[in-house]
């Protein structure tokens, strides 16, 4: 077994879609189509085995649905294999199964259930003006930078309750560890003074230590002074029964809602931005939508064009599985043991179930979308999060009359698994 | 606060009597959120229950139980006994799918 997370070219002459420098220029939509278009499973050599590829809507659905048989507890949710101890050290709610699963879920569902989310409404919008008013002010610039990170960042620090100050520390964390899952690293293993072995930190990054040391100063300073947070609720689940959170749940898991709730819905919004500037068309349909004299008709438009920009931004390409017994998928013998992989980047675009899947269209009506993965108990706990951000985000935009224009290619982050954008130049006019 | 599910059978087209399983269940709220006057997410426990008599149309209760992340809920057949409001708080076996 292998503990670096770098990959392998794939042997013959089709693309291998594991190489992060290939997402350079963007999803390989061509490639995954043709995966589609395979019968059954495809194989995919990686590392010095490989995985079952799945990149058919349906065959997603039925793996992501399907958690006793496809494992999320068993090696990794990543490509790469993890040591049994780094596994240990490094183990999420993302990497848990049923009932460990459940238990920790549960501490931490209700703060993200769509009506709880609701109550946030007002923080998000406010920082959705401030930061689309700079933007407008200065008649664009790194929408990356400007708008898609922080606004996500700001919004799940502020529920963990961090305060704002750190925001731009915890942004430069959080980037770092988008690098983890490419080939290399730009900062060294004893940054931020990181004495811990790569191999036991989430990312392999030495940023994940700065991470846990944050949020365990956070948590001893929330147990000293209550307040309602996040990070509160989970110090005190964790006092009332010594086994219920444990020190290493605890950092994990603050980890995983920075990381988690930063990272994706920043992808979301960076593409969604890109998308907006390439399409006028869709754009002046919502922004008309939004000025109708029926309500409905507007809030109709966010919906649908929220779900939209998910499907095709796609953060998160692709989780992994591993089939704690033999199984068959689509007519694929699949041993025990083995990696299933689900590619939501190829599943999002499946002719069978999406019309015109390459169109970038903010009135689709049926939009089964895998953004938040397949459906399932590993199904994003953020969701309502991060449609709640989008939706006001474009709902802000439309009322200002904002227009996005297109002023450079995107810097595409080198990465099979996060469907990043580094920075994107775009101009903001306000439209007469 | 949540409406009471008050909907007879006879109102309801083709009723059909939700379940949960409470073990599943990983306390989104999906279902609260779709049918807010059958299911109601505990606060305490986190865990769905039941408002009511747990009645929904088939083709809701269908959508419901697709969309629950937990796969914690079923439905069962009402039998003819139902209507007569003979049947038991204890709703038999779980409908698989
Ligand atoms: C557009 C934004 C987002 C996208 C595309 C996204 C995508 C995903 C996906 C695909 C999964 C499934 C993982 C699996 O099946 O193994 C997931 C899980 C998760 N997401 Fe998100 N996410 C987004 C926003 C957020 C936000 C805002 C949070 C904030 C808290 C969050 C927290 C989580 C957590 C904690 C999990 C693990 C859930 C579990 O294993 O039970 N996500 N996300
Ligand atoms: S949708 Fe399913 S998992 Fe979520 S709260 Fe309801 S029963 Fe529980």
């Amino acid at each position: 077994m292998t503990s670096t997370e770098t990959t392998v070219a794939s042997s013959g002459s089709e693309p291998n879609i594991t190489d992060s420098s290939l997402y350079l220029d963007g999803v390989p939509f061509e490639r995954f189509a043709a995966m589609r278009d395979t019968p059954g499973l495809v194989w995919h050599p990686y590392g010095d085995d490989g995985f079952w590829a799945a990149t058919r809507h349906e065959d997603v659905q039925q793996i992501s649905r399907d958690s006793e048989t496809f494992s999320s507890a068993i090696g990794h949710t990543n490509l790469w294999d993890l040591e049994a101890d780094a596994l240990e050290a490094r183990r999420s709610l993302i990497d848990t199964d049923a009932p460990d699963h459940t238990r920790l879920r549960r501490l931490i569902a209700k703060s993200f259930t769509p009506k709880n989310v609701k109550r946030w409404e007002d923080t998000v919008r406010a920082i959705a003006v401030e930061l689309l008013d700079d933007f407008a002010a200065s008649g664009g610039g790194d929408w990356v930078e400007k708008v898609a990170a922080p606004l996500p960042i700001r919004v799940i620090l502020t529920m963990l309750g961090v305060p704002v100050e750190d925001a731009d520390y915890l942004v430069e964390l959080s980037n770092y560890l988008v690098e983890g899952t490419g080939d290399e690293q730009s900062i060294p293993p004893d940054a931020f003074g990181n004495t811990t072995e790569l191999r036991l930190l989430p990312f392999n990054s030495p940023a994940s230590h700065a991470l846990f040391e944050y949020g365990e100063a956070l948590a001893a300073k929330r147990r000293a002074e209550p307040q309602d947070d996040l990070v509160t609720m989970l110090v005190q689940a964790e006092a009332e029964d010594g086994d219920r959170l444990t020190g290493s749940e605890y950092k994990n898991l603050f980890h995983l809602l920075v990381f988690a709730g930063n990272e994706t819905t920043r992808t979301a919004i960076s593409q969604g931005g890109v998308a907006l500037a390439d399409n006028p068309d869709e754009w002046r349909r919502i922004v008309s939508a939004r000025a109708d004299d029926d309500e409905a008709v507007g809030a109709a438009m966010i919906e649908t064009a929220t779900e939209e920009v998910l499907r095709w931004s796609t953060p998160v390409m692709h989780m992994r599985r591993t089939t704690s017994v033999a199984t068959e998928i689509a007519g694929t013998q699949i041993a025990a043991g083995q990696k299933v992989v689900m590619w939501y980047a190829a599943a999002n675009h499946d002719e069978r179930t999406f019309t015109d899947p390459h169109r970038f269209d903010v009135g689709r009506a049926e939009n089964p979308h895998f953004a938040f993965g397949g459906g399932g108990h590993h199904m994003c706990l953020g969701a309502f999060l991060a449609r709640l951000e989008v939706a006001i985000l474009l709902e802000e935009m439309a009322d200002r009359n904002l227009v996005l224009t297109r002023r450079s290619e995107p810097i595409r982050t080198p990465s099979n698994f996060v469907h990043g954008i580094l920075s994107v130049d775009l101009g903001c006019e306000v439209s007469p | 606060m949540i409406a009471e599910n008050d909907a007879t059978p006879a109102e309801i087209a083709d009723p059909v009597r939700m379940i949960i399983d409470e073990d599943a269940c990983i306390g989104g709220g999906v279902c609260e959120m779709l049918e807010e006057a059958t299911f109601l997410l505990d606060d305490d426990t986190v865990i769905a229950a039941i408002v009511g008599d747990g009645l929904l149309a088939r083709e809701r209760a269908e959508i419901v139980v697709d969309r629950c992340p937990g796969r914690a809920l079923s439905f069962v057949e009402i039998g003819s006994g139902l209507e007569a409001g003979t049947e038991g708080r204890s709703p038999g076996e779980g409908d698989e799918d």
